[in-house]
This record gives C-alpha cells, sequence and structure tokens, in this order.
C-alpha cells in the first residue's frame, strides 16, 4: 500500500484490456492542468471543455498514433475529485499498450495500482468506506444479486439501513441516559417505558440485518459448483457434459493451481464457477496431501457441492475424509456398466454408506427404491439423489435432458433460498453485525441479572463501538488493505 | 498605591469568583482582590438553594480532593441531605445538599474575610482595559492586577422578563454590568445570547404541607467535605416536599402562552433544553399534565420556599393562577414572581485548558459567563482558574484536568473544543469514563493535582494517609483467602462457590461490597473511614468493567488521535452543509475533537472517518 500517500498523476485503462475490441477508456488522473496533454493532441488544450466530448488526433511528435475521444472532469467535480482526463481509443490491445507507455515515458505518468483511482475518491470524500466496498462488489459481480448488493451500497441504500440501526442504538442509549440523569424529570415509570420500548425497536432492526447476515453467504459472491470424488468416478465427464451445453459463453480461466481447473458456466443467468477438483484420496506422499487438503478447503466454501460415486470402485474408507462436508447432490456414475445395479445396490446396503449418507445429507434417509435405469452406451450415465427434494433421478446421457434440467433446477432452487433472505455479502459487515448481535444477547443477560445502571450502560457502549464500526467509523487501514488488494486495475 | 495593586483579581463574588479568591489565596506570597456588585452577598444562590445533584455531586467531592471551599460550605450550611440514584449502582450515585441560602453566603463572607491576603471590594466595575498589568476603573477607584479573573455570572448585558416587564439587570434584586464588549472591547462573545429562568418563590406559610409528599433529610448520607465527620450535621435538618401538576395547570398556561415572553418573541436567546420552563413543558409535551414539581426551602429561617420545576416568565397574575391550580399550592401567595434572563456569554472556544483567554495572557474567565448554569459548574471553572492564575505567578506549570479522570476535566474540555448551542451542565452521560469518575474515589483520582499546587495544608495530610491506606487495604484484600469455613462467612452466612480472595468475594453479584467491607474490617479491627471503605469496594467492584471499556478506549483512542485537514472537509460535496459550518468553526485538527463537535451527523463521522488527511 506504498501508494497511499503518492500524488503522482497516474494513468490506466479503466476498460477491459486482456482481448481486442471496438472501443477502451484509458483515464488520467490526477495531473496538475491539461497543459500537460497539448502536445500529445491535435488541438490545443483551451479547447477542451470539462464534460464535453471532443474528437482529436492522438501525436507522437509528428506521428498520428490513433484517432481518439477526449472528455475532460475538471477536479473537484469529477469521480474522485481529481483532475481527470478519459480518452476513448481504439480497443486493441496493442494500441491500448502503446498509448499508455507513450504517456508513462513522456509525459510523466505512472500505472495506476489496483484501486487507485477509487482509494483517491475515497480520499477526496468522493466516496464512503462503504460505496467503496459497494463498488468492489460491483465491479467483481458474478450475479444479478451481488451487482444489486453493490449498487446498493455504492447509492447508499444498504448505509442508510445501518445509520438506521445506530439511530434506534441511540435512543436506546440516550433513554439508559435519561434514566440516569433526569431520573427525578421523569419520573421511574415513563423511564422504564422508554427503556423497554427502545430497547425493542433497536432489537427488531438488529434482527432484521442479523437474519440477512447471519447465513452463509458470502458463497454468493463468488458462487462455486464443486465436483469431487475418487479418480475415475466420472467427474471431468460430468465437468464436460455440464460446460458442452453453453460452449459460447464459456471463459476459460487460466488455473491458478494445478489442483484444479474450473469454468464458467450460466444457470437462470447467474454465473458460476464450475470447479473438478483433482481427486481427493488418502496419501501418504506429502506433496500429495498438501493438494488434498487444498481441495477440501476449495469444497468447503463452495456455494454447491457435488459427490460423484462410481460403484465399481469405491473405496469406503474415503468417506472419512468427506464426511463433514454437506453435499447438495450425490451422483452415481457409470450406470451404463452391466452390472451396475448389483454394484450400486452393495455399496448402498454398506452400514458405513448408509451412515454417510444420512449425515451428509441431513435429514434425507437412505431409500432403497428408485427409478434407475441402465442403458449400456451414452457419453455419461448416473442415477443422483436429490437431497432437497429427496428424489430419485436417473439420466443416462447427454441427449436425455433430464439429468440437466433437474441439475438447473436444483443450483438455481439453492440460489433462490438463499437471495431472497436478501444477505448481507460483505464479510466485514456480517462480521460486525453477528458481533452487535452477539452483544446484544449478553446485554439482555446483563439487564436481567444486573440492577448497576452504570455497568449497563458500560455494556451497552461496547455495542456502540461496533455499530460504529459497520457504519464505517472505523481505523480504516485494515479495511482499505482488504479492498484494494482485490480491485481490478483501472477503476 | 500599594494596595490597589494585586496579583490576582477576580470579578464577581458568586460561586465561581468566590472558589477562585479561595484557592487563589492559599498561595501566601500572592495578593488577591476580589470585586463584587454592593448589596448581594457572596456566593448567592438566586436559582435552586441546593449544593449537588447527578454528576454536580461528583465535582463537589472532586473540588474537596483539590482543597476547593464550596464543600465545606454545604456541609455547614446543609438543611436536607440525600443520595440521588441510590438504587441504580455506585458510579453513578451523587450526593445533593439543600442549603439554608442565607447561611452559606453568610459563611462564605466569614472564610474569605478570614484570609489576610485577600480583600474584598464591593465596588461597580465600568471599564477595564490593559496596559502592562490590568486596570479596572470601578465608580469609585482604579485598581492594577497581573491577572484578571473575570467571573460575571449573569450579568453582561443582562435583561429579565417578567411577562412584558422588561428591565436591565443580572438578577432581580441587582443591575447588571455593562456589555461584555464595552468592558473589553478584544474579547469575543458567542453568537448567541443565553437565556436562563427561575420559578417564582412561594411563602412557605401559605403552603398546605400536608397535602404534599415529604422528603426527609438521609442522616446516612456523608458529608462533602473529608474533614468533617461523615455523618455530622451542622444545622438542624428540614424536607423537601413534591407536589404534581395537573391538567389545569397545563391548561392556564396554554391560554396565556402568548405571553410568555419566550414564545411571543420577546426574548430570543436560547435556553437549556434540559432545564425547561414550565412553558416549555406544556408545549413540547402536550399529552403531559403530570410534572413534579419539587418544593425545596430555601433556609431554616426564610419565609419563601423554591418550587422546582415551574420556572417561568408568565406575567406575575397567570403565575399565581399556575401555582395555586396545583394541590398543596391552592393558597399559595408568591413572594417574588419568577423571571427569565438574558445575558451574554463568551466564546469559550477561544480560552485554553487553564480558561485563559488565548489571545490576552493574563485574562481568565470562569462559570456563567462562560455558557454554564449551576453553582457547581462555576465553582469547578473557578477553581481551575484560580489554581492556575497561582501556579503560574509561582512559576509552576499549569493544572490541565483531563476528561478521563474528572468532570471538571469533562466540563473544561467540552466547553473549549466546542461552541455550546445552549447553557452547558454536567451531566454523568457527557464522561465516557464514568464508571471510573465517581464520588467515591474522588481523592484517588485528583490528590495527585492537589500536590502540585504545592500547598501543604490538612487537605494534603488526608489525601496523603487515604491514599496510603487505601493501597494497603487493597493489598490485604488481594491475598487474605476465604472458603465456607471461614469464621467470617460462617458468621455472615456468606456462601462461597469455592475459595476466593476478599477481593473476588466482593465481587460476587447480589453481595453489597460495601457492607461486607465495612463488617471484614470490623472483624479484623481494621479502623477504616467509611469513605475509605466505599472507595475500595466500589473500585474493586468495577475493576473488570473499567479494563473492558478501557480496551475500546484505546482502539478509539487511536483513531481519535487521527489527524485530519478540516479545510479539506468543507470544501466536500458529501458533507452537509450543517457540518461544514460547525466544522469552519471549531476547525478540527484531529478525528477525536471532529467527534466532540455538536450536531455531526455518523455519515460524516464515517466518511471522514475512512481516510486520515
Amino acid at each position: 500500500m506504498d501508494f497511499l500517500y503518492s500524488e503522482d498523476p497516474i494513468v490506466a485503462c479503466s476498460t477491459g484490456n486482456t482481448s481486442n475490441c471496438a472501443i477502451a477508456v484509458i483515464r488520467f488522473s490526477g495531473f496538475q492542468d491539461l497543459f500537460v496533454f497539448n502536445k500529445f493532441l491535435s488541438i490545443s488544450a483551451n479547447e477542451i471543455e470539462p464534460r464535453k466530448a471532443r474528437y482529436c488526433e492522438l501525436l507522437d511528435g509528428s506521428d498520428v498514433v490513433d484517432q481518439v475521444v477526449a472528455t475532460f472532469f475538471k477536479a473537484p467535480r469529477s469521480y474522485n475529485g481529481e483532475n481527470i482526463l478519459e480518452l476513448s481509443v481504439h480497443g486493441n490491445v496493442l494500441n491500448v499498450e502503446k498509448i499508455i507507455n507513450l504517456f508513462v515515458s513522456k509525459a510523466g505518468f505512472r500505472l495506476a495500482h489496483p484501486g487507485e483511482f477509487s482509494y483517491r475518491a475515497l480520499k477526496n470524500r468522493k466516496l464512503n468506506l462503504s460505496q467503496v466496498e459497494g463498488l468492489d462488489l460491483l465491479l467483481n459481480a458474478n450475479s444479478n444479486f451481488s451487482l444489486e448488493q453493490g449498487f446498493s451500497l455504492l447509492n447508499g441504500r444498504l448505509q442508510q439501513s445501518y445509520l438506521d440501526l445506530e439511530k434506534a442504538f441511540l435512543n436506546h442509549k440516550s433513554s439508559v441516559e435519561l434514566s440516569i440523569d433526569f431520573l427525578e424529570d421523569v419520573g421511574a415509570k415513563e423511564s422504564r417505558r422508554q427503556l423497554e420500548e427502545t430497547l425493542k425497536s433497536f432489537k427488531n432492526k438488529l434482527n432484521l440485518l442479523y437474519y440477512r447476515a447471519h447465513g452463509d453467504s458470502s458463497k454468493l459472491i463468488n458462487p462455486e459448483i464443486v465436483l469431487i470424488g475418487q479418480p475415475n468416478s466420472g467427474k471431468s465427464t460430468f465437468f464436460n457434459f455440464l460446460i458442452k451445453e453453453d460452449r459460447s459463453i464459456v471463459t476459460e480461466i487460466a488455473g491458478t493451481t494445478r489442483d484444479y481447473i474450473t469454468e464458467n458456466i450460466n444457470v437462470n443467468d447467474v454465473y458460476y464457477r464450475l470447479v473438478d477438483t483433482a481427486g481427493i484420496r488418502k496419501s501418504e506422499d506429502q506433496i500429495e496431501m498438501e493438494g488434498v487438503r487444498r481441495s477440501l478447503a476449495v469444497v468447503e466454501k463452495a456455494f454447491f457441492k457435488i459427490l460423484l460415486v462410481n460403484p465399481f470402485a469405491f473405496n469406503l474408507d474415503y468417506l472419512n475424509l468427506v464426511k463433514d462436508l454437506h453435499f447438495d447432490l450425490i451422483l452415481f456414475t457409470h450406470l451404463d456398466r452391466p452390472g451396475f445395479l448389483k454394484e450400486w445396490q452393495k455399496l448402498w446396503q454398506h452400514p458405513k454408506f448408509k451412515d454417510f449418507f444420512q449425515k451428509s445429507a441431513g435429514s434425507i434417509g437412505a431409500e432403497s427404491n428408485g427409478s434407475i435405469g441402465a442403458e449400456s452406451s451414452g457419453s455419461i450415465g448416473a442415477v443422483f439423489k436429490n437431497v432437497h427434494n429427496n428424489q430419485w433421478l436417473a439420466s443416462l446421457n447427454a441427449e436425455n435432458p433430464v439429468l440437466l434440467k433437474e441439475f438447473n433446477q436444483m443450483v438455481n432452487k439453492k440460489y433462490t433460498s438463499l437471495v431472497e433472505q436478501q444477505p448481507i455479502l460483505l464479510s466485514r459487515h456480517k462480521q460486525k453485525i453477528l458481533e452487535s448481535k452477539q452483544l446484544l444477547d449478553e446485554y439482555c443477560q446483563v439487564i436481567e441479572s444486573e440492577e448497576d445502571i452504570s455497568i449497563i450502560s458500560s455494556e451497552l457502549n461496547n455495542i456502540g463501538h461496533c455499530i460504529s464500526e459497520l457504519i464505517g467509523i472505523v481505523s480504516p487501514d485494515d479495511v482499505l488493505h482488504n479492498i484494494f488488494d482485490n480491485f481490478c486495475i483501472g477503476k | 498605591m500599594k494596595s490597589n495593586y494585586f496579583d490576582i483579581l477576580i470579578i464577581g463574588g458568586g460561586h465561581a469568583g468566590v472558589e477562585a479568591a479561595y484557592i487563589a489565596s492559599q498561595f501566601q506570597s500572592l495578593s488577591i482582590g476580589i470585586i463584587t456588585l454592593p448589596g448581594i452577598g457572596l456566593a448567592s444562590a438566586p436559582c435552586n438553594p441546593s449544593i449537588g445533584g447527578v454528576g454536580k455531586g461528583q465535582v463537589v467531592r472532586e473540588l474537596d480532593a483539590l482543597g476547593g471551599l464550596m464543600p465545606q460550605l454545604a456541609d455547614k450550611a446543609g438543611i436536607q441531605f440525600r443520595t440521588l440514584n441510590e438504587s441504580k449502582g455506585f458510579a453513578v450515585q451523587s450526593t445533593r445538599v439543600q442549603i439554608d441560602k442565607g447561611l452559606y453566603s453568610k459563611f462564605a463572607e466569614q472564610e474569605l474575610t478570614k484570609i489576610p491576603n485577600l480583600q474584598i471590594i464591593y465596588q461597580k466595575v465600568l471599564r477595564i482595559s490593559k496596559e502592562n498589568d490590568f486596570i479596572i476603573e470601578t465608580d469609585s477607584s482604579t485598581w492594577n492586577s497581573k491577572k484578571l479573573i473575570v467571573t460575571v455570572g449573569t450579568f453582561l448585558n443582562g435583561k429579565l422578563h417578567v411577562g412584558p416587564e422588561q428591565k436591565e439587570g443580572g438578577r432581580h434584586d441587582c443591575e447588571s454590568s455593562n456589555e461584555l464588549l464595552s468592558l473589553f472591547s478584544q474579547v469575543k462573545n458567542a453568537p448567541k445570547r443565553f437565556k436562563t429562568g427561575t420559578p417564582p418563590r412561594l411563602l412557605k406559610k401559605s403552603i398546605d404541607l400536608t397535602k404534599l409528599e415529604e422528603q426527609p433529610s438521609d442522616n446516612l448520607v456523608r458529608n462533602f467535605h473529608n474533614l468533617n465527620a461523615a455523618f455530622e450535621r451542622h444545622l438542624p435538618q428540614s424536607s423537601c416536599y413534591l407536589a404534581r401538576t395537573n391538567s389545569s395547570t397545563m391548561d392556564v398556561i396554554g391560554k396565556n402562552l402568548e405571553k410568555s415572553p419566550m414564545y411571543n418573541g420577546q426574548i430570543t436567546a436560547v435556553g437549556a433544553r434540559y432545564c425547561p420552563s414550565i412553558e416549555d413543558k406544556a408545549s413540547r409535551y402536550p399529552d403531559k399534565s403530570n410534572h413534579h414539581v419539587f418544593i425545596e426551602p430555601e433556609g431554616l429561617e426564610e419565609e419563601s420556599m423554591y418550587p422546582s420545576g415551574i420556572s417561568s416568565s408568565l406575567p406575575k397574575d397567570v403565575q399565581e393562577k399556575m401555582v395555586n391550580s396545583i394541590s398543596g399550592l391552592e393558597r399559595a401567595q408568591i413572594s417574588v414572581y419568577g423571571y427569565a434572563v438574558e445575558y451574554d456569554v463568551v466564546d469559550t472556544t477561544e480560552l485554553n485548558y487553564s480558561l485563559e483567554y488565548d489571545d490576552i495572557p493574563g485574562l481568565y474567565f470562569a462559570g456563567q459567563v462562560n455558557g454554564t448554569s449551576g453553582y457547581e459548574e462555576a465553582a469547578g471553572q473557578g477553581f481551575a482558574a484560580g489554581a492556575n492564575a497561582a501556579l503560574i505567578l509561582t512559576g509552576k506549570t499549569p493544572l490541565r484536568f483531563s476528561r478521563n479522570n474528572s468532570y471538571i476535566g469533562v466540563m473544561i474540555e467540552d466547553l473549549i473544543s466546542n461552541l455550546r448551542d445552549e447553557p452547558y451542565r454536567l451531566f454523568t452521560a457527557r464522561s465516557e469514563n464514568r464508571l471510573f469518575i465517581r464520588e467515591d474515589n474522588a481523592i484517588l483520582r485528583l490528590f495527585n493535582d492537589r500536590r502540585k499546587l504545592g500547598l501543604k495544608t490538612a487537605v494534603d495530610f488526608f489525601n496523603d494517609s487515604f491514599v496510603e491506606n487505601y493501597s494497603i487495604i487493597k493489598e490485604l484484600l488481594a491475598h487474605y483467602f476465604l472458603d465456607n469455613n471461614h469464621e467470617f462467612c460462617k458468621s455472615h452466612q456468606l456462601d462461597l462457590p469455592r475459595r476466593m480472595s476478599m477481593a473476588e468475594l466482593l465481587k460476587q453479584a447480589k453481595l453489597n461490597p460495601v457492607e461486607i467491607l465495612t463488617q471484614f474490617l470490623l472483624f479484623l479491627d481494621v479502623d477504616a473511614p467509611i469513605s475509605l471503605i466505599r472507595c475500595l469496594a466500589i473500585s474493586n467492584k468495577y475493576e473488570g468493567y473499567i479494563a473492558k471499556a478501557g480496551d475500546h478506549h484505546k482502539k478509539l483512542e487511536k483513531l481519535d488521535s487521527m489527524a485530519i485537514d478540516w479545510k479539506k472537509l468543507i470544501e466536500s460535496e458529501n458533507i452537509s452543509f450543517e457540518c461544514k459550518a460547525r466544522i469552519k468553526k471549531i476547525r478540527p485538527s484531529s478525528f477525536g475533537q471532529l467527534k466532540l463537535i455538536e450536531g455531526i451527523r455518523p455519515a460524516t463521522l464515517a466518511a471522514v472517518a475512512g481516510k486520515s488527511f
């Protein structure tokens, strides 16, 4: 975070710059005045009026580099409160790079760090902490829901509900103070009435936020669907089966680790990251163990977990590794292999597997009946139990739409049920709300057992500190580190 | 003229002036003068005839630990003692003493007259100027002084209102002094004038006390002054009485509201929200007709009583009707009508921690002229100004009272860091450190400050032995272990969950730590005064809570010390106009100061907290 105190003029491409496109926007910020652009533009700086688009040529000495549209935002009336110039240039990656290099080498600009434009907006009071957090969420959103919540933070709506909570807190705090400093004026009965009423209202407001914060909504920010299973359990086949359906919108993300590969899939307009983990198995090999541990960690925080089981080659010890994960779907594969039914029944009726299934799938019992078909051909054959509605389903090949349809429904149902609660996504906010809630519970216990109002008031102050942090009255260092480290470059 | 020359001269003989004169004159090498208007007694009580109260009792005990005069006078003139908030826990318990106001004033005069290096001058000040020293012209002579402490109360350009009647004056019984500007052109007024009011006084013999609820004096309340025996009473004790307004009282007021100078525009000054006139109550809480009215004795021999809670500036006939509508007061006669007074106040943001005017070294302001209300607040400031003027003259470091350590510190910091919108009164809620700033531990909190004065009087010896005994017994409590077989536990039917130290035992919920400790020290045959026992038991009880709150404080302090650039704040588009105006006025340099500014919205704080400037 060494850029915190630097005020150099900065430049970056504000639109995506990993692939060629028609137009890219290069943004310059923090320069003294437009004079610095004079020798690079075919028009004089005086001709560029604030907030009016202006077509001109971009020059490097006498060479015309590109034809651009320049828009000037004069400080302080700009996104981040500094002088900003935006050049819309032709969006070829090489072109963008060439132009940026021109200004870095010849005009004294330096490349912006991730999040630096927004950081300056924060510094110049154009955005508050919660808005920056919202922006982060908005820019990196994978679903409409996190898109919306990001925007709700950015425009202050969520912040308003925190401010309302703080107001309810202050009302209760005031009534406590009233009972100390003005008891003679107000009278004991009225004082008690106010104490109870304000506490009730504060509790209600906090409980509503708590309801939105306590669920496992972090999985909604970048929802992942994870496949795990022993080697040769059919993970890759199922993976391919899922992505084949909508090849055109899939973008391959370069694997950051060799432990798993990922693709994006779209289910009912929500993007999910589909993750195929390396086979998780017990191993004596230290390095291998590390891989297993990492796979398990990925599975743990996933939004939707699928366990693939090949009944022909299933090692029951494997269950020890995955017994604490709550799977959304258990998929039996190799349906098309002769003798599937027999192998499957053997496994299914094994006490160890039964036990696992009961635990993993919560309340769902292990019934052995179901419509299980067997066909000898097709790219995938599977039988699976939908742990959400307790139904057995079988699908034999990719051409059979039932499997995909059911799968999509399952994923969407889980997503919708989580989103319906309007969960709060940001972990800092969640943490403060949970903490406030816990302190409130403790406070309510203190009220029951303690008659000393100054102790009660002191306990109440602890909740106040927590709420202050929630609304952003907080030492910013830690929060900023977290945010700007994650920022996409340019914004 | 040698006798016209002082080291410190105090203008005003109210509670601030008297306290300043008393402490300054303890420095025997200095010559002190106090100028006060002829015709009113020193330290008189023109409003409630009582000393102490919630938050204020703490100040009086702080003054006692510091060697002030108010606690001594209050004990001596006390005619009814009470502990407020008795059922609410030790930290917020406060002592309040009804005083015989005539005797209080008389005792003040006796005490000051006894002091050889202090001269009392009964004259009216006409003009003040400064060359090397301050030159004070009165109606009959001219005085010089190195330091000047101004404690003129409500007399700066004071104006009285009773219904449509108006006159110049700071009180019903005497004239006012001139405008501050004509006294001293370089000193800034606060932009708004303040207003305060007082209720009508009632003739005691015309009140039917039998219809009212009696509140007798509590003989278990400790005196303020530590050198007095804890429960000794110097005067016969008297009672207060509780009356209540009713719907016809409120009708009378409601129908005549437009006759009140505060509602028809005659008074434009700002009164305190916490001390509303009965007109305010009627208009602000129209649904409530039942308001408490405490009928307080003004003195043993005084003919009048003080009905606390119905301060008013309504016309005289309306005041009569209103009073007579109250049960018990049907035939009550008014001896002095209630009135409101408007007055100028000094811009206290121009003062430093010594209450010295920043741009005019040697000039101090204390008391109601600083926009505070209350005798105790005035005395606390008088002490700070008087002691600090004397410390500077004797070549010592001035005292800087900390808000973490005393209500006097809370008050001074609030005054100098903020322009008030209304008269300032201390509440316990103003302190962030209420569990620690209590009545019982005033000596522990302030003995160090007292010591810095370098005066070796009985107060210092008492403080030193108190602190020493405190640590000895505290040590004992930490290392004395008991279990259920212990004789003390048996004889007091204590049921301990396990073997524990006495310090831990005293923390057990549902035990009264003061009582248990008293018994325990008796059992050990250790002789300790009740003030020490209370301090030990209560400090021990709150120890854990104070530490817990302290952790949160540290976190906050880190944020509070963050530097900010107020100039950038007032340029920001995201801060409301109102907040900007306040920021511009106060010019905060840290987040902590910004937070203290009244009316700064949480949204603004959240915006600023995001990043330091």
